[in-house]
């Protein structure tokens, strides 16, 4: 089982469609898929089911993510079982989000301050836990925040690999030296701490804790560059689009050294604008590429879908390449 | 590629789906044979093929003389003549036997999404390829249907057949008199013709300028308002037409010339042309969905 987190810290750039699109893509290829949704917003529950459903499970602590932390916040240990929900028309498994889970955030952050506690250590291994309980996935998705917050420290500690989604502009260019700092500082941290004396080495649980390093990244996927025309009427050159992305890849190689360091091409894949197909698919609550002439497609955009998943195909086969 | 910018217009209103393309034997032509080298015959060197059959005298001179005066509709109804019964082998034998596979421009121009589409050919290469990209939403129709009107009003993307489809040849229009009946008899599509060219902008994409019927509806039109009040319909073309006869087509007929440079024999630069409105398009298209202006 190999887990990934869709991580980046500017919203916008298309990360629950591309997660959730890539998700039901493995699945199609006949992997077991779990996905997991970590944002309190909780766009990817809210693409993969129907609202009345969601709303018995958002009611429901036990049937969503936040039964995770209810007995671990109560001070009675980790949860043992994982509430497992299935979305039919993408063919994956689901641990549901709630908007509950903004409750962990400040949590996470006050039991990753007493790292060096027993308890601490344990409860920042929330994540590491459940992913031991999903052992017979294939791949496991997190669909997280995009914040640079406990709640993604702690997904992002016990994920295998993180891919970014992003919009080439010049924020994005910002966002991995953010990144990069961020995670040099709390790997570090972590590594002191699960190495302080004050811990038992013989504890499981400690012994744990010093085989994980955090997810090592794996690329980014962009969405890409749409021709568009500015005041004066020009359209934008492509030069513009080429020129971002090689700085974005110089970024990379700046900001990011060892296991963050990904395989290159760093860009894993580019997703075009897919115009009214993402918003149909999200009400329809059906991936992109199983759109049909029900769902209102029509005309010329039956070839939009059939684009779609031969794109969605591309990056999942690549982003399965990268798994290895 | 276009000599000139693509009319602001125009691609408006194919944006808006207010447009209709008329496709002719030209488009037919981007199509390729199973044998990789066929191609189907435009409209001129079918009928010049067609002449080829009978040995060449005093009885079938003037057939031959027809068609390099251009008189097409007069030759074509004399070699159908002779033909007689071997006549629809004959067609099929040109346009369906070689099992014709579309090409790019059929592409582009289904992927345009212009929601009507009329076709002037006897093929049906255009439809094939739509359908495959429009899938459920696309319907064919016939001049001679009960209720091809229809294409007025309704959602749904059409292929209208203005002359005809080999699959039923005693429906098929091209002679003199096949013209002439079709008038009369079949008048609801003519009015319906007639509303589709008040109500929407053509454009004349691998077309001669020289259909009778087109002519007729354009003429009646063109005079029927006063000069340069309409927008004008468009009529694509790699052919050198002199000015004057641009200004005519103009005056007489509301139609737009637009030239493109065809850059080889196989008219890659129509491809090119239409890429480049395709683009155009899709940005309009793009500024639609952000003004929901449509």
């Amino acid at each position: 089982m190999k887990a990934i987190a869709f991580f980046n810290n500017k919203g916008g750039v298309g990360k629950t469609t591309l997660l959730c699109n890539v998700a039901a893509y493995f699945a199609q290829e006949g992997l077991r898929v779990c996905v997991v949704d970590c944002d309190p917003q909780c766009n990817a529950s809210q693409y993969l089911f129907h609202d009345d459903f969601l709303e018995s499970t958002f009611d429901d602590p036990k049937q969503n993510i936040e039964s995770l932390f209810s007995g671990l916040m109560a001070g009675e240990g980790h949860a043992t079982q994982v509430p497992m929900k299935h979305s039919a028309a993408f063919g994956v498994d689901v641990v549901c989000g709630s908007p509950g889970l903004s409750m962990a955030e400040d949590f996470l952050a006050e039991e990753w301050a007493s790292l060096n506690t027993q308890r601490g250590l344990s409860s920042t291994m929330v994540f590491q836990r459940m992913l031991k309980s999903l052992e017979n996935y294939d791949v496991v998705f997190f669909d997280v925040s995009p914040s640079l917050g406990a709640i993604n420290r702690t997904v992002l500690l016990s994920s295998d690999y993180f891919v970014s989604p992003m919009s080439i502009d010049i924020f994005s260019l910002k966002a991995f030296e953010n990144i990069s700092r961020w995670m040099d500082k709390w790997r570090a941290h972590w590594e002191y701490s699960v190495n302080s004396p004050l811990l038992d080495a013989d504890n499981p649980a400690v012994v744990d804790a010093k085989s994980l390093t955090g997810a090592s990244f794996i690329g980014y996927v962009s969405q890409q560059y749409i021709a568009k025309r500015d005041a004066t009427g020009e359209r934008r050159p492509v030069k513009s689009y080429d020129e971002i992305i090689q700085q974005i890849d110089g970024q990379i190689d700046q900001y990011f050294k060892g296991s963050l360091l990904p395989p290159k091409p760093y860009e894993i894949g580019k997703i075009p604008n897919l115009h009214s197909l993402a918003p149909m698919s999200q009400s329809r609550r059906k991936p992109i590429f199983s759109l049909v002439a029900a769902d209102g497609v029509v005309g010329a955009h039956f070839a939009k879908v059939k684009e779609a998943k031969e794109i969605f195909g591309e990056v999942s086969d690549e982003i399965r390449k990268r798994l290895a | 590629m276009l000599r000139e910018e693509w009319p602001e217009p125009l691609v408006k209103d194919i944006a808006r789906r207010r447009a209709i393309f008329v496709i002719g034997s030209g488009v037919s032509r981007h199509a390729l044979g199973a044998d990789g080298s066929t191609r189907p015959p435009v409209w001129k060197g079918f009928l010049r093929d067609a002449a080829e059959r009978f040995p060449r005298n005093r009885d079938t001179e003037h057939i031959h003389r027809a068609i390099d005066d251009g008189d097409l509709l007069h030759a074509c109804e004399w070699l159908k003549n002779r033909y007689d019964e071997d006549w629809t082998t004959y067609l099929r034998h040109r346009f369906t036997d070689p099992r014709y596979t579309p090409g790019r421009l059929h592409d582009l121009i289904a992927l345009l999404d212009t929601r009507v589409v009329f076709s002037l050919n006897f093929d049906d290469i255009y439809e094939n390829k739509s359908r495959e990209i429009y899938e459920a939403s696309q319907f064919t129709k016939n001049y001679s249907d009960a209720d091809v009107c229809e294409f007025l009003r309704n959602d749904a993307r059409y292929v209208v057949k203005v002359h005809g489809n080999l699959a039923s040849p005693a429906t098929l229009i091209f002679t003199q008199e096949d013209y002439a009946r079709a008038r009369i008899k079949h008048s609801l599509f003519y009015s319906a013709f007639d509303a589709a060219l008040m109500t929407h902008t053509f454009l004349f994409i691998g077309c001669g300028y020289g259909d009778p019927d087109v002519n007729l509806l354009l003429e009646n039109q063109a005079f029927s308002f006063q000069p340069g009040s309409v927008n004008p319909h468009y009529f694509l073309t790699a052919e050198d037409i002199a000015d004057d006869m641009k200004r005519s087509l103009r005056k007489n007929r509301n139609l737009k010339t637009l030239c493109y440079d065809k850059v080889d024999d196989e008219h890659t630069g129509l491809i090119s042309a239409i890429e480049q409105l395709h683009s155009k398009v899709t940005d309009s298209r793009s500024a639609l969905l952000e003004n929901a202006n449509w």
